[in-house]
């Protein structure tokens, strides 16, 4: 039976070793999104949709400011930059969609009108406004054009109907762009980092400044993988140093080496296997899984020294039944993310529950193999003996109990008291002071103020989510009408389309064509051709549809967004609010969440034990809970739905504790303080080393774990004190 | 397409900016010429198979860090070129912003200011320039842009000049074209 399961446990391990293989090499296997952090289903689909679709378009947009001592120098620059992004096969510059714009303007010239609306129309404006045009030296005019564009409607609607800007000054010259993949994938972002950066050194004189969401996502993403580089390097350096000291066996740290190898690689490959893509936040949570797997193998280790290597299969029985124990509970208490509508936690869950999983079947079928009995064990049994005295000195008395028991409730008092929460989600990842410092340079110089807010506008069909935002833009001032970037301005709905031709009609070809075309000295007939053009990509990428709706996107500026406009069939959409407001209600379920999983954890505890009394192995997590809650408040850590994700963590972890303090209380066997020792101390120290995390998420996650797995590491022992004295 | 149209119209310009005091020695194109006042202009615009060609008259005046080239016959229409951007107003209206921050910045990138205020050698950034053989004595230029975008407006321009520019053709992509044709320089007012 043992050998079945350690041919499939290594089966299992090579499969997940090949996933991750074939993933890895995909250069699609992570992912960097902030948005992926989100409940997944807590919006209506089409503001879900919408919100997606705004933030990929501008997630997808670069600008970048190049000044140089001249503008001679900057134009250069800025030339060569454009090369190298565009080189990079994943940037395609604003400038190569002029001629889509001006093939959609020329089709719909007779549809569009610069003004607010039809009854807005200046026929003689128009009229003299296009002689500009035609008098000037600069417009690119054909006798083409002219002959089916007399009033050069197609050159005045690219002028009025793009949002107004401010010039660039001497020595600047302006990029911007957009990128053909998403910003957030690894390799995009090495693509683009990689141009800039070679341009960077092949210009050294000249200054830019980003502004991009490219940019944020690939500084998040070297940060997040340098803190999982250190963290998870410092926990392991600290882990296996305390194995040495303990063990003194060389085998002993490769052995626990192996079940964590073991657990990480069934972790990450039965994540790859389930998701498309595995957030690096992931990692950082999942660190954590370095501190509860290797306990695994040192328990069973333990079991040398303790017994003076008896058979394997021995030492086996003495820890299965309490290593099921912890890895049902820890498994279920991980599993407890899934509840929550957050691809992040839901990841989480894949990840731990497979390394646990795949961590205990290494330890209990192919860890004995790896451990034969050395020949120095009597001495080595010493050795633990040793190690293992101090702790009989160490019990609960009736006075302990109080002090600590009247510590604890005034910790819990005075925390709660400065409980607050935090679901901004503006707050939760700091950005690069740096390239904030870059955006407010292109900001001064071409007053581009990015705003997230938009007017999401839907109907049935996508000529009433038109309809639907003419409407409520008919509705605003002129000054804040000018600040919402509106598709319908450029493909309006059919009534506004017929209204509009009816006005160029009546007030500018009915009283001007005959005189134009006098003036030209050429027929000219305004409708004579009927051209086809698709709308440009920066009006496709605003539209869209979702559960059977269309919807429009029109991204407001400052100012518009300040109106909040809406109507029928208009909402005004603030998405970090909308976020916000999402995690504050998911930080509620959280409450019943927990007790979802220590319901969870007594039914496993009532089911292998079959004992009531069993149920005190709950005590221990159920006070670190609550410690885990309130220390960090205490200490001005605001919760979030990341510290209470943390609150699963301290169950299972604070499970393992308890589960074999009561094991060893019950059945009078070998003393296992040490192990439990060992086992919290290292456990503590990984998890809590992610509260060193300069992102907020990760911080607040691992100050909770190592708070609260350090008090139910300290009540387990109570709770197991009182469990045996129960059944004397 | 704005981009274009502040190229095309910062570079007509600046070549009427290269046009010398009156003096029968011919200057060398290549050397900082000096900076006229006021001038008055022609301007001929001929479509391909369009018998009648568009005519406008007017007057240029060109400083250090602005140009205004005013036409006044058809229609009245004032365009001022600047560092700050780009304006135009018709009938003596309201000055309108050209070409929003796409034109302008277009314009003031491609160091079209330097060539506005007759500074050839700078311009060679921004286009090939070869020497052609002499017409009636006067130095003969020809302009191809270097940059993709200007060079899908405009495929080449042709440029005279003695003590400054006196003739310019503009060779368009699609093979219309346009002549204009310089004034002796006014004294400024």
């Amino acid at each position: 039976m043992a050998r079945w399961g350690g041919i499939l446990c290594a089966a299992w391990c090579l499969i997940a070793l090949a996933v991750i293989g074939v993933r890895v090499s995909t250069g699609r296997a992570f992912d960097t999104d902030i948005q992926s952090l989100l409940p997944a289903n807590a919006l209506d689909p089409v503001l879900d949709a919408a919100m997606s679709s705004a933030s990929t378009a501008a997630a997808s947009r670069i600008f970048i400011l190049v000044t140089a001592k001249d503008s001679a120098r900057a134009a250069q620059a800025g030339a060569a930059l454009n090369r190298a992004l565009t080189g990079t096969g994943v940037y395609v510059p604003d400038s190569n969609e002029g001629e889509a714009l001006a093939r959609w303007l020329y089709a719909n010239r007779n549809a569009l009108v610069c003004e607010a609306s039809a009854q807005a129309f200046d026929g003689a404006a128009a009229a003299r406004g296009s002689l500009a045009l035609l008098f000037a030296p600069i417009a690119p005019v054909s006798a083409d054009l002219l002959r089916h564009d007399p009033f050069l409607r197609t050159l005045a609607l690219g002028q009025c109907l793009a949002p107004p800007g401010k010039p660039i000054g001497e020595g600047s010259v302006l990029l911007s762009g957009r990128l053909t993949r998403s910003a957030f994938r690894l390799d995009v972002q090495d693509q683009v980092l990689g141009g800039y950066q070679a341009w960077r050194a092949a210009w050294p004189d000249v200054r830019a400044a980003r502004v991009g969401a490219v940019f944020h996502a690939a500084f998040g993403a070297s940060q997040a993988k340098s803190e999982t580089t250190v963290l998870g390097i410092f926990s392991l350096v600290l882990v296996l140093l305390a194995l040495f000291v303990v063990f003194r066996r060389p085998l002993a740290v490769l052995a626990t080496l192996a079940v964590t190898a073991a657990g990480a690689i069934g972790s990450l490959g039965a994540a790859l296997l389930v998701f498309p893509s595995v957030h690096v936040m992931v990692f950082l949570f999942g660190s954590a899984l370095i501190g509860v797997t290797s306990d695994y193998a040192l328990h069973y280790l333990a079991t040398g020294p303790q017994s003076g290597w008896a058979p394997s299969t021995e030492r086996v029985r003495q820890v299965f039944r309490p290593l099921l124990v912890c890895m049902c509970t820890t498994a279920l208490g991980f599993a407890s993310l899934a509840l929550f509508d957050v691809p992040l936690f839901q990841q989480v869950a894949v990840f731990a529950v497979a390394g646990v999983f795949t961590a205990w079947a290494f330890t209990v079928t192919l860890l004995p193999l790896m451990d034969p009995k050395p020949r120095n064990s009597a001495r080595l049994s010493q050795w633990w003996d040793r190690l293992e005295a101090p702790f009989a000195r160490l019990r609960w008395t009736r006075a302990r109990a109080i002090i600590v028991g009247l510590l604890t409730a005034a910790v819990c008092a005075a925390g709660l008291a400065r409980y607050r929460p935090l679901d901004d989600v503006r707050q939760f990842q700091q950005g690069s002071p740096a390239l904030k410092v870059e955006e407010s340079q292109v900001r001064a110089a071409t007053n581009y103020v990015p705003s997230p807010s938009f007017l999401l506008s839907f109907a049935a069909t996508p000529d009433g989510a038109r309809a639907h935002e003419e409407a409520v833009l008919a509705a605003l001032p002129a000054k804040l009408r000018a600040d919402v970037f509106a598709a319908s301005r450029w493909d309006p709905s059919q009534a506004r389309r017929a209204a509009n031709t009816a006005a160029l009609l009546q007030r500018l070809y009915g009283p001007y064509l005959a005189e134009r075309a006098a003036l030209l000295g050429i027929d000219t007939d305004p409708f004579a051709v009927a051209a086809e053009a698709d709308p440009p990509r920066f009006v496709s990428d605003l539209t869209g549809n979702a559960a059977g709706r269309a919807y429009l996107i029109a991204p407001l500026g400052p100012e518009a967004a300040k109106a909040r406009p809406q109507g029928p069939g208009a909402l005004f959409v603030d998405p970090a609010a909308r976020y916000s407001q999402a995690f504050a209600g998911y930080r509620a379920v959280v409450g019943f969440a927990i007790v979802l999983a220590f319901a969870f954890c007594a039914l496993v505890v009532l089911a292998l034990y079959r004992s009531w009394r069993a149920l005190t192995i709950l005590a221990g997590p159920a006070l670190g809970v609550v410690l885990a809650v309130a220390v960090p408040a205490l200490f001005g850590l605001p919760a979030s739905i990341f510290s209470l994700a943390a609150l699963f963590v301290v169950i299972g972890a604070g499970i393992d504790h308890s589960v074999f303090q009561y094991e060893a209380a019950q059945t009078r066997g070998a003393r296992i303080d040490l192990a439990v020792f060992l086992d919290a101390g290292t456990t503590i120290a990984s998890m809590g080393l992610l509260g060193l995390s300069q992102a907020y998420p990760v911080q607040a996650f691992g100050v909770s774990v190592a708070v609260g797995v350090v008090a139910a590491y300290g009540f387990s022992a109570f709770a197991a004190h009182l469990g045996s004295r129960r059944d004397t | 397409m704005k981009g274009a149209l502040g190229l095309a119209l910062g570079f007509f310009l600046g070549l009427m900016g290269a046009m010398a005091s009156a003096d029968a020695k011919c200057i060398d194109p290549f050397a900082t010429l000096p900076v006229p006042a006021r001038t008055a202009f022609t301007q001929t615009r001929h479509f391909q198979n369009v018998a009648k060609p568009l005519v406008a008259e007017g007057v240029v005046e060109i400083a250090a860090a602005h140009v205004r080239w005013h036409v006044t016959k058809p229609v009245d229409i004032l365009t001022v070129i600047a560092p700050e951007g780009v304006t135009q107003s018709v009938d003596h209206g309201p000055p309108q912003a050209l070409g929003a921050s796409g034109g302008d910045a277009f314009l003031s990138g491609s160091g079209l200011l330097h060539v506005l205020s007759g500074n050839f050698s700078a311009a060679r950034a921004q286009y090939k320039i070869t020497t052609l053989p002499p017409i009636g004595g006067n130095w003969h230029l020809r302009l191809v842009p270097r940059g993709e975008q200007v060079a899908r407006l405009i495929r080449h321009m042709d440029v005279q000049g003695c003590i400054g520019v006196a003739s310019l053709q503009v060779q368009q992509a699609d093979g219309d074209w346009m002549d204009i044709r310089l004034a002796l320089p006014a004294k400024s007012k």
